[in-house]
C-alpha cells in the first residue's frame, strides 16, 4: 500500500535524522502501530544501502597541490592588476591637475620651501638615508609609484633602493628588511625595465629569507619573465632556497615549457639534486623528446647515474 | 565559526595572502567535491575551483560574519555551478564513448578495495555508474540537495542557507529527488 505523501516525507526525514525531538517521538510511536510505515522505512533504509555503492568524488593530494599552485599564480596576477590604477583613475587624476592649476602651483611652492628648510636643518649625509624601520612606521602600506635604482653590494649584502612614493625615497638595509623586500617584489612583478628586474632578483640572493610573497615573485620571474637572462637569474636564486613543493613544481614547469635550453638545463640540474623518483618520468621524456641535444644528453646522464649510482658517484668524484 | 578562523578571515580581508591560502587549504577539497558533484566533469570542476576562489578573493571584504564562512563559500560555489550549468547546457545525452569514460572515472572513485570478490567488485562498479547516471537525471537543484544531504552530510538547515531558500523547500527537493532516484534504481532496490 502506498503511504500518504506527508508520512512518506516523515519516513525519509526520520532516516536522515532531520525530525525534531517531538516529531521523532511521535513518528516512532506511529511506527509501532503502522506496518505500512515500517515497511516504507525499511525500503528507504535498503535504498540507502544501495546508494552506499557510490562514494563521492575524492580529488588526489597531487591534484590539489597542482590546483593550489595554479590558483596562487592566478591570485598573484589578480593582485598585480588590482595594484595598477585603472585608465579612468589615471585620466581623472590628470584632469584634476589640469583643472586646478592654482592648487598645483601652491603645492609646488610648498614643496620647494620644504626642500629649502630641509637643506638648512638636516645634514647632507643623513638626509639621503632613511632607515627602513622608520619608513615602515610612517607608511602602513607603501604606495610605490616608480623604482629608479637598485644597487646591491655582494660583499656586504647591502641593498640600496631608490623609488618614488610621493617624492623620491632612498632606502638602505638588507633583505631582512620588510620595506626592502616590498620594493624588490614590486620591481620583480611590475617593472618594465629588464635591468632593474634583474638587479632586484640579484639583490634577493645575498642572504637567506623567509618571505612567501618574495618566493612567489621569484617563481613568477623564473616562469614568466620575457627576458631569459632574468628568468635564469631567478632560477639561480631559487635553487639555493629551501626546496618547497611550489619551487619544485615551478622547476618542473620550466623543464617542460621554457623555450630557452639553458633554463631547461638549469631545471634539470636542480631537480636531479633532489634525488626523488617522482621526477624520473620527466627526465625520461626530456632525454627522449627535448628538441635540444645538450638537454637530451644531460637528462640521459642523470638517468644513468640514477640507475647506477656507484658509477655516477665515481664519475662525479673524478 | 571558531575564533582562529575569524582571525584568519580578518587577516585575509586585510590582504594577507598567507591567511587566504590557509583558508583555501582548509576548504578546497570540499569545494572541489561539491563542484564535481554538480557538474560531473573533472576538468570543469577544476575550472570552477579556480574561478570560485578568485571570486572569493576579490569579494572577501564583503563577507561580514553574518553566517559561517563555509556557508558563504559554498553559496558562491553553488551559484557559480548553477550559472555554469545554465551557460554550458551540457546535455544529459552522452555519447557511448564519453559514457564509458565517465563511468570509468567514477569507478576509480567508488570502492577502495574492500570487496575482495572480483565479481562483487564489478557489480558494485556497475551499480555506482547507474547511481551516477540516475543522479544526472535530477534537476540541478534536486541534484544539489541530494548530493549535499546524502553524500556530503550537510544538514537541511545548512543547505537551505547555502541555497538561500527555506528549509521546507529543501525538504521538498530531497523528497522528490529520493522518489525519482528510487524509481530509476528500482531493479537494485528490489534485490
Amino acid at each position: 500500500m502506498k503511504l500518504p505523501e506527508q508520512l512518506d516525507k516523515y519516513a525519509l526525514l526520520y532516516l536522515y535524522d532531520e525530525l525534531d525531538k517531538l516529531e521523532k517521538q511521535a513518528f516512532e510511536t506511529h511506527l509501532k502501530y503502522n506496518a505500512d510505515s515500517r515497511k516504507r522505512v525499511d525500503e528507504l533504509r535498503a535504498f540507502h544501502g544501495v546508494l552506499a555503492a557510490r562514494k563521492p568524488f575524492e580529488p588526489s593530494e597531487e591534484a590539489l597541490a597542482f590546483a593550489r599552485a595554479n590558483l596562487r599564480q592566478r591570485l598573484r596576477e589578480e593582485r598585480r592588476q588590482m595594484l595598477r590604477p585603472g585608465w579612468w583613475e589615471s585620466l581623472r587624476m590628470g584632469l584634476s591637475f589640469r583643472m586646478a592649476p592654482g592648487a598645483v602651483a601652491f603645492s609646488l611652492v610648498l614643496f620647494l620651501v620644504g626642500i629649502q628648510i630641509g637643506r638648512l636643518l638636516v645634514p647632507q649625509k643623513t638626509r639621503n638615508r632613511i632607515a627602513s624601520e622608520n619608513l615602515l612606521q610612517s607608511h602602513d602600506r607603501l604606495a610605490i609609484s616608480d623604482v629608479d635604482m637598485i644597487r646591491y653590494e655582494p660583499k656586504t649584502g647591502i641593498v640600496n633602493v631608490e623609488y618614488k612614493i610621493l617624492q623620491d625615497v632612498v632606502l638602505q638595509g638588507n633583505i631582512k628588511d620588510e620595506a626592502i623586500r616590498q620594493v624588490l617584489i614590486h620591481t620583480i612583478m611590475t617593472e618594465d625595465h629588464p635591468g632593474r628586474r634583474l638587479m632586484a632578483i640579484k639583490a634577493t640572493g645575498g642572504a637567506a629569507f623567509s618571505d612567501h610573497d618574495l618566493e612567489d615573485a621569484l617563481i613568477h620571474a623564473m616562469e614568466r619573465d620575457e627576458v631569459s637572462g632574468v628568468r635564469l637569474r631567478a632560477a639561480k636564486v631559487l635553487r639555493y632556497l629551501s626546496m618547497t613543493a611550489d619551487i619544485k613544481q615551478a622547476f618542473i614547469r620550466v623543464l617542460l615549457k621554457d623555450p630557452n635550453p639553458a633554463m631547461r638545463m638549469e631545471a634539470l640540474d636542480v631537480l636531479s639534486r633532489l634525488r626523488e623518483t617522482d621526477v624520473l618520468p620527466i627526465f625520461q621524456n626530456a632525454s627522449r623528446d627535448d628538441e635540444n641535444e645538450f638537454v637530451r644528453l644531460k637528462a640521459s646522464r642523470i638517468l644513468e647515474r640514477t640507475e647506477n649510482p656507484e658509477v655516477g658517484d665515481r664519475s662525479q668524484s673524478n | 565559526m571558531d575564533i582562529e578562523e575569524q582571525a584568519t578571515i580578518r587577516e585575509a580581508q586585510r590582504g594577507n595572502m598567507l591567511a587566504f591560502e590557509s583558508l583555501v587549504k582548509r576548504y578546497d577539497r570540499k569545494v572541489w567535491q561539491l563542484a564535481y558533484s554538480m557538474v560531473h566533469h573533472a576538468e570543469d570542476a577544476e575550472d570552477i575551483y579556480q574561478e570560485v576562489f578568485v571570486r572569493v578573493y576579490k569579494n572577501l571584504s564583503k563577507f561580514q560574519f553574518r553566517s559561517e564562512f563555509s556557508t558563504w563559500l559554498y553559496r558562491v560555489v553553488v551559484n557559480y555551478c548553477l550559472n555554469f550549468q545554465k551557460k554550458v547546457q551540457r546535455k544529459q545525452t552522452y555519447s557511448l564513448e564519453k559514457e564509458s569514460i565517465q563511468s570509468g572515472e567514477n569507478w576509480r572513485t567508488t570502492l577502495r578495495g574492500h570487496e575482495r570478490d572480483p565479481e562483487a567488485k564489478m557489480l558494485n562498479r556497475e551499480l555506482s555508474s547507474k547511481i551516477d547516471h540516475a543522479i544526472r537525471q535530477l534537476s540541478p537543484k534536486q541534484k544539489l540537495v541530494f548530493e549535499l544531504r546524502h553524500y556530503h552530510g550537510h544538514k537541511l538547515k545548512e543547505i537551505a542557507s547555502i541555497m538561500g531558500c527555506t528549509e521546507g523547500t529543501v525538504k521538498n527537493y530531497l523528497f522528490r529527488a529520493t522518489r525519482k532516484m528510487q524509481q530509476l534504481l528500482q531493479e537494485y532496490s528490489m534485490k
